[in-house]
């Protein structure tokens, strides 16, 4: 991002971009949430002291999966949903987040992920599945071989977990990929190589797998508040411009 | 409604009502102007005498569309009735605006001196 503020304290309208998915998961009826931090650790728990979030910390970046093992000893024996979620996308909306926590209520699959389909997808994780449709596995863009590139269907970064199944998945994690860490994604593999049921919801919503990763994405995502802003004022707008239209004969 | 490009950007040029009656309209031509692979557009407001939300909506959407990747939607010429719905909404915040057409079209420009 070119700055020394964590990129999740990074503001969008004036709120840290960590605040919306704080508020998004509390609204979808998240009851505890647990803030995985790494980077600008000090900064990121002074600035959100009222938040109710609870902290761990990550000390070494070694992927996503390794962030979610951080928090560990809030999932050892609990029994119920996991929802995950990255703190760099503000625009993932409390809805979404329910739909993605009502599918695995409803199919009690052990794990379902939020996925969006592309023409031509940027860096996301491709949604890899066997002939008969069941999710196999998710790749990441840099460990994808050309087929797997082809996918349409891809992972935005959100997901609801069966605790237990994802604790058991977390103990088998490697890192043997492009990037050498441990990622949350192939929890997706393991639970469906062990012949769990993995789901995805599949969102229409391009601006909900909005990730930041440079100040053009935050220019964006300021831009998409404003436009969240402007239409609960479109009503508004309507009764204005029936006022201005000339009456009708 | 008419479209011109100049040098790559697209200029739309609205007139009259951009609201519901002509949502499937805008919809269309910018539908259009996309598949062609424009992804620079700049919409003339000059004439325009009255928006809605749907006629809003129309815009936005194609911001959403073209800003996904490295296109912009940039307005120019908005009247003073127009203007102040932009700022009710702040909307105004999302589109970049200039007071003429030229204007609008060369901040597509790279500027320096290259």
């Amino acid at each position: 991002m070119g700055s020394d503020l964590p990129k999740v304290l990074h503001p969008v309208d004036g709120r840290a971009m960590v605040e919306y998915c704080i508020d998004a998961a509390r609204e979808a009826g998240v009851d505890e949430i647990v803030l995985v931090v790494g980077h600008g650790r000090e900064q990121v728990m002074d600035a959100l002291p009222d938040s109710g979030v609870q902290f761990v910390e990550q000390t070494e970046q070694l992927g996503t999966g390794h962030a979610v093992v951080q928090a560990r000893t809030f999932l050892d024996g609990y029994a119920g949903n996991v929802v995950v979620l990255y703190g760099d996308m503000p625009m993932l909306t409390a809805a979404t987040i329910r739909s993605v926590v009502d599918h695995r209520d409803a199919t009690d699959a052990a794990a379902v992920a939020l996925t969006i389909e592309l023409e031509n997808p940027p860096d996301f994780g491709r949604i890899v599945r066997h002939d008969d449709g069941r999710v196999a596995r998710i790749v990441e863009a840099r460990d994808a071989t050309p087929e797997e590139l082809a996918v349409r269907e891809v992972n935005v970064g959100a997901y609801c977990f069966d605790a237990v199944a994802l604790v058991g998945a977390l103990d088998r994690l490697g890192c043997d990929n492009a990037q050498g860490e441990y990622y949350l994604t192939d929890v997706i593999g393991i639970l469906a190589a062990d012949g769990h049921r993995v789901e995805t919801v599949v969102t229409a919503n391009m601006e909900e797998a909005l990730g930041i990763n440079d100040p053009e994405h935050l220019d964006f995502a300021e831009k998409l508040r404003h436009i969240r802003y402007a239409e609960r004022m479109y009503p508004r707008v309507d009764a204005l411009a029936r006022e201005r239209r000339p009456p009708t004969a | 409604m008419t479209t011109e490009n100049e040098g790559g950007v697209a200029v739309v040029v609205l007139g009259g009502s951009v609201d519901a009656a002509h949502a499937e309209q805008l919809h269309r031509v910018f539908g259009g102007l996309l598949a062609e692979g424009v992804h620079d557009f700049v919409i003339d407001l000059t004439d325009v005498k009255v928006v809605d939300g749907a006629g809003l909506a129309e815009l936005v959407g194609l911001f959403k569309r073209v800003r996904i990747g490295p296109g912009d939607v940039r307005l120019c010429g908005s009247p003073p009735w127009v203007k102040v719905m932009f700022v009710m909404t702040r909307l105004n915040r999302v589109f970049a605006a200039f007071d003429n057409r030229a204007a609008a079209v060369s901040s597509f420009r790279p500027t320096g001196d290259g």
